[in-house]
């Protein structure tokens, strides 16, 4: 029994939704749904954990919104019908997993039977964030439970607190106006690799799995120095690791799992280890069985 | 008088028995730090750049609330409620396995918001929490009470034993700016007048076999409303400024009040005078108690205690609300073991939860009282 997949959906940011971490997030959203064959009504959780948005809005969480915007059951109750939840999740780059874990324990207690995963980042734009280092993109998918032998596993994470001396993101007045600024030294990607292979050695002993029986990593952020510590962690040729957008974020992890749907190399494989690191430094790792 | 319809409108998590989430939550300590500094409605309104005319402890209750004097800010107040919360526990720091920060406001280091890490990093490295895998959680002022639910969940299932919600809210700031540029009493930024700060924690445990807790968690969110109340970063000031629909916002959370009410109710068998304590979010004296007439109307009864007050003193200090609350029960020896007490989030979104918990008599004890 298990947590599967579908519809995993990652779209580029354009005119005019460059600016707009909202329209990006309901459009991956809306793609996610149509191709996962699901209906909005469907929807019984929505969780967010994209972080550079419109305004740099801090209240409410983006993800009601979304879930206005995207039509998810969104009106007062009523007998007959069933409401549904959103909320963000905010984990740097890791957000992505955090709400994968998340969605997993509701539907795993029978609590909700569809969950939405969305995430977008974009530069807000009006001089906000002047240097914004990320690409606009958005990305989602819809998770739902199945009584197969498939699905997700446990997940582990790892902490090694560098007090964001390697990756920070802070909002504060500079000169007369509140100023978005992303800071982060070279020395961090790799770092975060290692952090990371010390995640995906957890869960991989949780499982009774040895590193080079892994057919296929999907991790994130997409920087080579990641790809290379967390290969060099796990002892296994770089070229099992799969990641998409190194100009991506929060967004970049479901990238890389639509990647490794587009070149069937999903589908190939019976287990996929995913793995995402971010600011902290923190790191997550858990273990999934593609549906077949 | 009619019942409102039975619905199952809620996203709804409880009761044991079920297979796959076979244990039981509950709240095992709980712990909050007010910066000893006072505000009164009075002082604030004083300082208004314009004539207002607005008699604002009148419309709200409000007396005063506590405001950090600029040597508090989301980190600390999040953190001395973290350590207050461990001192009143039987858990050391390294012994808890998630800590969830679940804060609106970020702020470290005075009035600069941190987006990344995330605020649980920070506090469970402050507190020793070694071991606790960490993230934040943002749903407006139902944050904590949303982190319970995923707590309750984790727990429920096995996957872990116990888990910490922190949160600090420096929000004080919005009401100095807001006092900037408010002119009359049709002001969206009134509401921001009526803030406090304040931090909170709760740890939720897993409860030994047979030992009531968290009965259950119902959340939804009524999305068509999602644009009632934003906060931004303000454009030329230091902080975030606030723009709430106040009239509109109230109106729909006390209609769908009643009816969300009832479904948790009757998940439980179990009628509104049933419950010992309702502790609802608090925005004004006025607002919840007419909120709880209303309840009461529309269900045909009430609860055995009035709905608790706090905002009289504390004002509304956002996703820190209930805690602070439940502890002044506490404190106060309103609060007894195998007292029913429900907690409910009425936020941005427009998020309406409900918590419904037994409280053990541990929790009563850390709080001086032997029953």
């Amino acid at each position: 029994m298990g947590t599967t997949i579908e519809g995993v959906t990652a779209v580029a940011g354009g005119w005019p939704s460059r600016h707009s971490a909202l329209r990006l997030a309901v459009a991956a959203g809306r793609s996610a749904l149509a191709s996962s064959g699901h209906t909005p009504h469907e929807i019984e959780l929505l969780i967010n954990a994209g972080l550079y948005r419109d305004r740099n809005l801090e209240e409410p969480a983006l993800a009601p919104l979304i879930q206005e915007d995207l039509g998810l059951n969104p009106e007062d109750p009523h007998p007959g019908g069933r409401g549904t939840l959103s909320f963000d999740v905010a984990n740097g780059a890791c957000g992505a997993l955090t709400a994968l874990q998340v969605a997993d324990g509701f539907l795993r207690a029978g609590t909700v039977t569809h969950a939405l995963v969305v995430t977008s980042d974009a530069d807000p734009g009006h001089g906000m964030a002047p240097g914004f280092p990320f690409a606009p993109a958005g990305g989602a998918l819809v998770c739902r439970f199945t009584d197969d032998e498939q699905g997700l596993g446990s997940f582990r994470w790892v902490n090694e607190p560098d007090g964001g001396e390697g990756f920070r993101s802070t909002l504060k007045l500079v000169g007369h106006r509140n100023i978005l600024a992303i800071e982060y030294q070279d020395v961090f990607a790799a770092r975060a690799g290692g952090v990371a292979a010390k995640a995906a050695q957890e869960v991989l002993a949780e499982h009774q799995l040895l590193a080079d029986g892994v057919e296929l990593v999907v991790a994130s952020p997409a920087r080579p120095e990641f790809v290379g510590s967390l290969a060099t962690g796990l002892g296994l040729p770089a070229e099992r690791i799969v990641t998409a957008g190194p100009e991506l974020h929060t967004v970049a992890f479901i990238a890389a799992l639509k990647e490794v749907i587009r070149t069937g190399a999903l589908a190939a494989t019976r287990t996929v280890l995913f793995v995402a690191a971010g600011a902290g430094i923190t790191a997550g790792a858990a273990l999934y069985r593609p549906p077949h | 008088m009619t019942l409102p319809a039975s619905t199952q409108w809620l996203l709804m998590e409880g009761g044991p028995g079920d297979d796959r989430a076979p244990h039981v939550a509950r709240i095992e300590s709980a712990g909050r730090r007010l910066p000893p500094s006072r505000l009164t409605t009075t002082e604030l309104m004083a300082s208004t750049r314009h004539h207002t005319k607005i008699d604002l402890e009148r419309l709200t209750g409000i007396h005063e609330r506590r405001v950090s004097a600029g040597d508090e800010d989301s980190f600390t107040l999040a953190t001395g409620a973290a350590l207050d919360c461990l001192s009143r526990s039987a858990y050391q720091a390294s012994e808890l396995d998630a800590v969830i920060s679940c804060s609106i406001s970020k702020y470290r280091d005075g009035l600069v918001q941190w987006l990344e890490p995330p605020m649980s990093m920070a506090v469970a490295q402050a507190i020793g929490a070694a071991n606790a895998m960490t993230f934040d959680l943002s749903n407006a002022c139902a944050g904590m009470l949303t982190g319970v639910s995923v707590l309750n969940n984790w727990i429920r299932l096995g996957l872990i034993r116990r888990g910490m919600v922190v949160s600090g809210e420096y929000i004080s700031q919005l009401g100095r700016n807001a006092a900037e540029h408010v002119r009359n009493i049709l002001s969206r930024e009134l509401a921001s007048l009526t803030l406090g700060d304040a931090g909170a924690a709760l740890i939720v445990e897993r409860s030994p076999d047979g030992v009531p807790g968290i009965s259950v968690t119902g959340f939804t969110t009524i999305a068509e409303h999602s644009r009632l109340c934003l906060a931004y970063p303000a454009a030329h000031e230091a902080g975030a400024r606030m723009f709430t629909r106040s009239r509109t916002i109230q109106q729909m959370a006390i209609k769908d009040l009643p009816t969300l009410l009832r479904e948790v109710l009757d998940a439980n068998g179990i009628g509104i005078a049933d419950i010992d304590h309702v502790i609802t979010h608090q925005t004004s004296a006025r607002a919840i108690r007419k909120g709880m007439a209303h309840v009461s109307e529309e269900l045909g009864d009430e609860p055995r205690h009035p709905a608790v007050v706090t905002v009289d003193h504390y004002g509304n200090t956002a996703s820190t609300t209930h805690t602070v609350a439940l502890i002044e029960e506490l404190e106060a020896g309103h609060v007894r073991a195998g007292d029913r007490v429900a907690l409910v989030a009425l936020a941005s979104g427009l998020v309406i939860g409900i918590v419904l918990f037994t409280v053990h008599e541990g929790l009563v004890k850390t709080y001086g009282h032997n029953d």
